[in-house]
């Protein structure tokens, strides 16, 4: 029926041949973190319709997997006319496919390659172990003593969940000490804002922190070679699979220096005393790194001996800065000698300290300190009185 | 007092006035307790007789003993008429006053300090009484203290001591202006050789010496004076025996015409002797010195043949001299004229020899002070010159060690009673421990000498109302051998405790903490321990800034309160200046009375 109609109309006419739209996706950045966004930017055309007449549409799939991704915790994706954003939350690779669509259905597709992975921690520029307690007076760090330690600057971690996903991650922050001098056992223990808790035995080189920004204590030990040690610390930021670490903050430390008596009354001399008076004798100031005239802790040790007398007797539990001496118990015409040594948190006993400073028969004992100038000081002084 | 002392202070002054005063006709218990009160019938008026009750109070109603004072005075009865009340300043003519509506009552406003006597009688009523309140003038009382300023040596500022009064109910701002001193330099000489020596400046205000030391070759010295005037005490050493090298007191001068002074002193003149024993054997090593003030002599030590000789200036001494094992003896109006004397020490005494040994722990070494319970009229015969020999007194004053064992030396002392302190080396269980011993004659004795621990003074400290007061700080000062000074801060109830040795008696120093604005305490405690409480009266704050001579602030200088008068050295109240040179010491206020500023310490 259709052919005599054909025939009788002279002409066939026929709709025109539509053609595939193209489409494809330029190479890019094809690799991020997860969270990170990506655009994919697809270049389309069609013969009919122009690149105008073509919609874009998209397809993600994980490689290697046939799970349908979901649109909440995988992937977040929004379209801006044929171009696409889209910030995957799972390490993987995955397909993008992108698939245009013409005004008369023609259809092509593009894809690429998407590598999503974990970020590592990552700190800030600068980023460092800060100590945060104060040097003693000479400005060093008291090996012994507890220090505290911060992170000066920040660690953070590219990587993205979204909030109520399965794959939240969390950093976890470790203080670790590296490096510590000979024989040293130090220790890391929390700080409560004020004071160091002291160390147990579960005390160690770690330290778990629950944020970033919290203090830590070292405790230090003593030194037992040399008078300075230096101990390095870092700090690990892990994001349950990287760890990143800060460069090691070293801290050294000093040995506790002697106290040192910058003044006593009278001066110290050889005087002729009346044996009849109370012989009072003052000691009128008093320096230490780390102990203090003003509240008692630095100490003293007065001694007394006799010409006579082959060695220094200690006066017993006297350990205020003012002496007073009977010389009516001694002898007409004796010679009394009577000495003074400060004391500190290191040295309680000077009959028992390791390092005896001088020769019992100096008057004045100078020792080198930090603490004052010309870094050289008395550790003790001696008084001889003849009683007339 | 305790009952009293809780029913608060303006019913305590009242029951006070009311318990001391109470009555006329010489019976005061007759109008006490019970009977004081309602006196309805003239009967009972006829042998009951007014009880005045006197109550002082300050401006602001509260109890008070100084003026200005408001006194009311009240007898406690009803249904009285006639009333005639007078007022009477100490000896001044009494003054009516005019009662209340009652005729129980009056007011008077008291400005003098002094006795206030009211007197009372009535037309009807109880028969007439008195009573009488003392009033002090707290403001009027002051105290002089001795502020002795030692800045630390390193800032080579010379101490200095400063006057200041405090005056009653008053703090007092005070600041300590240090001066830089005055460079004195000179020269020793001894007979017109240099020679080495202390040279000290004795103030002439009880204020702090300046001493230097002559240098042993140039015999140079310098010496940092303060204004005002010194005397010059030149004690060279006495480099050989034969040298002369007496020590020499120089007469008053001003600060300035010291310096640069040259002093060369004669070096004295012999004084020579002998020294033997009560069986007229010599006694080598025997030492003898001599005294005037504070004038010393030279040294003299005896040789092995008993002689000495010592030099010392032309004056009127007293001679001390002694040897080991032999007691102490002195003599006093030991003339030396301008040519020298001889001077014979002949021990008549006769001693017993002492052997022992101390028991308990820390035995070897430990230190044992010996010396004599009661002075010994005679212990040797002095010959001075060509004179009569005297008789000297003298006493024991030994100090020895004991041996590993803990056995005494050897050892000869007279017969007669002894106090003996053991101090065991430390560290020891055992502390200081004091006997009372006696040796007798013909001997030998044997001493056993058992330590003894330490036992605990238990302190509270209470301050004014009776608040415990926290953070002060005593110090318990033993004053017998060498001494021990244990220390403790009181906890928030006022107390702590101090391990003290047995046989020592203490001088407690109670320093408050400078927040509690109390006063500060020293006072003397019997040895053996237990519990003591020390009441704290309200203090006086003297504050103020060490100042150096460039007038800033001096930290770390410390400050401390002496008695002006009586020269004491020990100090009543310390502290030390602060960062911004700001010292505050607390002193008791002497206008709650009694208080000398440490004269009778």
């Amino acid at each position: 029926m259709l052919l005599p109609l054909l025939a009788s109309s002279g002409c066939l006419y026929l709709d025109g041949l539509n053609h595939q739209p193209s489409i494809s996706i330029a190479d890019g950045i094809t690799s991020t973190n997860r969270g990170g966004m990506l655009t994919i930017h697809p270049i389309v055309n069609d013969r009919e319709d122009g690149p105008k007449g073509v919609t874009v549409t998209y397809r993600m799939t994980l490689a290697g997997s046939t799970t349908p991704l979901d649109p909440r915790c995988d992937y977040d994706a929004t379209a801006f006319g044929n171009d696409l954003s889209v910030r995957f939350f799972r390490a993987g690779i995955y397909e993008v496919t992108a698939i245009a669509d013409d005004t008369e259905h023609g259809q092509a597709e593009a894809s690429v390659m998407v590598t999503i992975t974990d970020a590592p921690p990552v700190f800030a520029d600068m980023s460092m172990i800060q100590q945060t307690s104060t040097p003693d007076a000479c400005g060093y760090n008291p090996a012994g003593e507890f220090l505290t330690l911060s992170l000066a600057g920040s660690v953070s971690d590219a990587d993205m969940t979204p909030a109520g996903c399965p794959t939240s991650e969390s950093l976890s922050y470790t203080w670790r000490v590296t490096d510590w001098p000979g024989g040293a056992k130090p220790v890391l223990t929390a700080f409560d804002g004020t004071s160091c808790a002291p160390p147990t035995a579960d005390s160690g080189k770690m330290l778990v922190v629950p944020k970033q920004d919290a203090q830590v204590c070292l405790k230090t030990d003593p030194l037992v070679v040399g008078s300075s040690g230096m101990y390095r610390v870092v700090l690990d930021v892990f994001d349950g699979k990287t760890t990143a670490s800060t460069p090691p903050g070293a801290v050294e430390v000093h040995a506790d220096e002697p106290p040192c008596i910058t003044g006593v009354s009278p001066v110290a001399g050889s005087y002729v005393v009346d044996r009849t008076q109370l012989q009072l004798f003052d000691v009128e100031g008093a320096q230490d790194d780390r102990d203090h005239f003003v509240d008692g802790s630095i100490g003293f040790v007065w001694s007394v001996r006799r010409d006579s007398d082959a060695t220094w007797t200690q006066v017993a539990n006297w350990r205020i800065p003012s002496f007073q001496l009977d010389p009516s118990s001694f002898g007409v015409g004796e010679i009394v000698h009577v000495r003074v040594e400060a004391i500190d948190r290191s040295c309680t006993d000077p009959a028992t300290c390791a390092n005896v400073a001088c020769d019992p028969s100096v008057a004045v004992c100078m020792v080198a300190s930090c603490v004052t100038y010309p870094l050289k000081c008395a550790k003790w002084k001696t008084w001889d009185l003849e009683l007339r | 007092m305790r009952e009293v002392e809780d029913m608060g202070p303006r019913a305590a002054l009242a029951i006070a006035v009311a318990v001391a005063l109470a009555g006329c006709d010489g019976n005061a218990n007759s109008n006490g307790g019970g009977d004081m009160g309602i006196y309805p019938t003239t009967d009972l008026a006829a042998v009951h007789c007014a009880v005045i009750t006197i109550v002082a109070t300050d401006g602001m109603g509260n109890a008070t003993t100084s003026v200005p004072a408001t006194l009311d005075a009240s007898v406690n009865v009803v249904g009285v008429s006639g009333a005639h009340w007078s007022v009477q300043h100490d000896g001044d003519p009494a003054v009516a006053l005019q009662p209340d509506s009652t005729g129980t009552r009056v007011q008077y406003t008291a400005e003098l300090p002094g006795s206030w006597t009211f007197a009372v009688s009535f037309d009807h009523g109880p028969c007439p009484g008195t009573s009488f309140v003392n009033l002090t003038n707290a403001q009027a009382m002051q105290v002089d203290y001795r502020f002795r300023v030692l800045p630390p040596e390193s800032t080579s500022i010379p101490l200095k001591d400063f006057k200041v009064t405090v005056s009653g109910g008053a703090n007092k701002m005070q600041d300590l202006h240090l001066v830089a001193g005055n460079d004195t330099p000179g020269t020793l000489e001894v007979a017109g050789a240099p020679a080495p020596g202390e040279v000290r400046f004795i103030s002439d205000d009880h204020g702090p010496d300046a001493v230097a030391f002559a240098n042993a070759t140039t015999g140079l010295f310098t010496a940092v004076l303060g204004d005002g005037t010194y005397r010059p005490l030149l004690i060279p050493t006495a480099t050989a025996p034969a040298i002369p090298r007496a020590p020499h007191l120089g007469m008053s001068q001003d600060s300035s015409a010291l310096r640069n002074a040259v002093f060369d002193i004669p070096g004295g003149v012999a004084v020579s002797g002998s020294v033997v024993d009560n069986t007229a054997a010599a006694i080598g090593g025997a030492r003898v010195v001599m005294r005037t003030g504070d004038l010393p002599s030279g040294p003299g030590t005896s040789d092995g043949t008993g002689a000495f000789t010592l030099y010392a200036e032309p004056a009127t001494y007293t001679m001390s001299f002694g040897a080991t094992d032999w007691p102490e003896g002195s003599v006093d109006g030991v003339v030396v004229p301008a040519g020298g004397t001889s001077a014979s020490v002949a021990y008549t005494i006769a001693r017993v020899p002492v052997g022992g040994s101390v028991t308990g722990d820390s035995v070897s070494g430990a230190r044992v002070t010996i010396t004599s319970h009661d002075a010994i009229a005679n212990v040797a015969d002095v010959t001075i010159g060509g004179g009569a020999p005297v008789h000297a007194g003298g006493r024991v004053a030994r100090v020895l060690f004991t041996h590993a064992d803990g056995s005494l030396p050897p050892l000869q002392l007279p017969a007669g009673a002894y106090d003996v302190i053991v101090e065991p080396p430390g560290p020891s269980m055992n502390g200081l421990t004091a006997f009372s011993l006696m040796v007798t004659a013909p001997g030998p004795t044997t001493w056993t000498l058992p330590l003894a621990p330490p036992v605990s003074l238990a302190v509270t400290v209470t301050g004014p109302g009776g608040a415990a007061v926290k953070n002060a700080r005593l110090t318990a000062i033993e004053t017998v051998g060498l001494g021990a000074a244990p220390n403790c801060t009181t906890d928030l109830n006022g107390k702590c405790t101090l391990t003290v040795d047995k046989g020592a008696p203490l001088s407690l120093l109670v320093e408050p903490s400078g927040l509690d604005k109390i006063s500060g305490t020293r006072l003397s405690v019997p040895a053996g321990g237990g519990a003591l409480s020390v009441p704290l009266g309200p203090g006086i704050q003297v504050t103020g800034v060490v100042l150096s001579p460039s007038n800033t602030p001096v930290a770390g200088v410390r400050v401390e309160a002496l008695c002006w008068s009586c020269g004491s050295p020990t100090p009543l109240a310390t502290a030390l200046s602060d960062a911004n040179g700001v010292y505050r010491i607390y002193l008791p206020d002497p206008g709650l009375g009694g208080l000398d500023g440490g004269v009778t310490d």
